[in-house]
């Protein structure tokens, strides 16, 4: 094993890379963003502005957060009801699911948050508010890819888990509530951390609708004051350094689950 | 005119899937190999592409390296970025695909004196290109769905024509729908293609590949025999 290496000798070193990074977080990356948002703005900007320019983006961050989060927990109770649907498939409803989880798959995002404000909603006589309408249509796109998730949860489950649950004489509800649900979604988290990276990731796409989230706060400033490099290298890092600390948390639940 | 804006997308995404394939194995290679650095450089590859939002770097090549003098066509800063933000997914696709191989597969190479690099091309690659293709199919799938962000930074594919399409028209409901149908047709296409992809490498092509590399008359000859 002197020439190459399959990946032991890096796992050995990455540990302090990553606590490294991983440290950071918790009460000095919240400072940390603070001090980066207002000393970058301020490299090229008057303290009014950077004042106003900061507190945009600061409120951009919030919204982002907030709209991933909100946005995860209503596709994650939307997608076990589809997942546990499709894996059980009581009464034919599971093809229904399959056909809903195979269409929000394999449709781009941006072309659902265009349908559903401009097409689809106002078709129905509703015209919401942009974060609404966007907020929806992450719920539905998401609860597709967290369905397919907590189904292979459910199908990890050995037969004869199911078999004592049964043996228990516990009803097919209980079965889910007690035994099926709390193992499927334990042995899915670190899919589950991934799944809400990429959510992450994906809340940027709803600034081209229009929602004031991170990604359009940046433009709004940068297109007034044409930084355009400092500004997007600066969401860049924000952005990097909240997944990372994400990733780097799907790892470790990894090895804990594992 | 729809029919051009998926012509584009089918050709944006090709050529960034084949752009980010290439990116990979190299990239999967580097995490391979005892070098430090270029150990380090692949991992941080990937981690600084996958944990940054495609638009935002999209956004940079766009308009911020303008503002440092570098102007790039906006098809052209569309398929860097998709290509180097996939090439991150699949650097990983690759080398968890090549982490599943026993070790001695590699060890046998290097005792038959083939150099690091050989062993990688003749002998890793074959064996976990099977292996890697589901996973790949994914990936292209994903990157096919990305590529509609171009439309953002005026690139006219399939989902600048559809949006053209419906606001000029007042029709969204039915050209959205159009691109709905389109983007699930060609989805379904690169499935298929690597179903096919898959059977064939698995039948056909990989022990095509070693019976025709081991079969000049060296002492690696042995190593071709075995694997069959």
């Amino acid at each position: 094993m002197s020439e190459l290496n399959f990946g032991q000798s890096s796992r050995e070193q990455m540990p302090q890379v990553q606590n490294l990074f991983a440290s950071w977080i918790t009460p000095i990356g919240c400072g940390l963003f603070l001090i980066l948002i207002y000393g970058s703005l301020g490299i090229f900007e008057t303290p009014e502005e950077v004042l106003q320019d900061s507190t945009r983006m600061l409120n951009g961050l919030f919204l982002t957060l907030g709209f991933a989060v909100f946005s995860a927990l209503s596709g994650l109770l939307v997608g076990a009801i589809l997942g546990t649907l499709r894996s059980e498939n009581p009464w034919g409803l599971g093809y229904w699911a399959a056909a809903y989880i195979e269409f929000f798959r394999s449709i781009p995002l941006i072309l659902l948050l265009f349908f559903m404000h401009y097409g689809f909603l106002p078709l129905l006589g509703v015209h919401p508010d942009i974060l609404v309408s966007s907020l929806f249509s992450f719920c539905l796109f998401e609860s597709a890819y967290f369905a397919e998730i907590i189904r292979g949860g459910i199908r990890s489950i050995h037969r004869t888990e199911r078999e004592a649950a049964i043996g228990l004489g516990l009803s097919p509800f209980q079965q889910f509530r007690f035994v099926i649900w709390p193992l499927a979604f334990q042995r899915s988290i670190p899919a589950l951390v991934n799944q809400l990276i990429a959510l992450l990731k994906d809340t940027s796409l709803a600034s081209i609708v229009g929602v004031i989230e991170f990604t359009r706060a940046g433009e709004i400033i940068y297109e007034r004051n044409y930084h355009e490099l400092e500004i997007i290298l600066l969401q860049a890092f924000v952005y990097f350094w909240i997944c990372y600390t994400l990733s780097n948390l799907s790892k470790r639940l990894e090895a804990v689950v594992s | 005119v729809i029919l051009s804006g998926l012509g584009k997308t089918i050709y944006i995404s090709v050529v960034s899937m084949g752009m980010a394939l290439g990116l990979g194995f190299v990239f999967a290679y580097f995490r391979l190999l005892p070098n430090r650095f270029l150990n380090r450089l692949a991992f941080s590859y990937v981690e600084l592409f996958r944990n940054i939002p495609l638009l935002i770097q999209l956004y940079f090549f766009y308009r911020g390296l303008p503002a440092v003098g570098i102007q790039l066509p906006p098809e052209m800063c569309g398929i860097i970025g998709l290509s180097l933000y996939s090439g991150a997914y699949m650097t990983e696709i690759i080398r968890s695909a090549l982490l599943a191989l026993p070790k001695e597969q590699l060890e046998t190479g290097l005792c038959l004196g083939m150099s690091p690099f050989e062993t990688y091309r003749l002998i890793l690659i074959p064996q976990s290109v099977p292996v890697m293709i589901p996973a790949m199919t994914n990936q292209c799938i994903n990157l096919m769905k990305n590529s509609s962000l171009l439309f953002y930074i005026t690139v006219e594919e399939l989902f600048h024509v559809v949006y053209q399409g419906a606001v000029d028209g007042f029709r969204p409901v039915e050209y959205f729908l159009i691109g709905a149908v389109l983007y699930m047709g060609l989805s379904w296409c690169i499935a298929g293609v690597f179903y096919l992809l898959e059977s064939l490498f698995e039948k056909v092509l990989v022990p095509r590949w070693f019976q025709w590399q081991f079969s000049s008359p060296s002492l690696i000859r042995d190593a071709g025999d075995i694997s069959q």
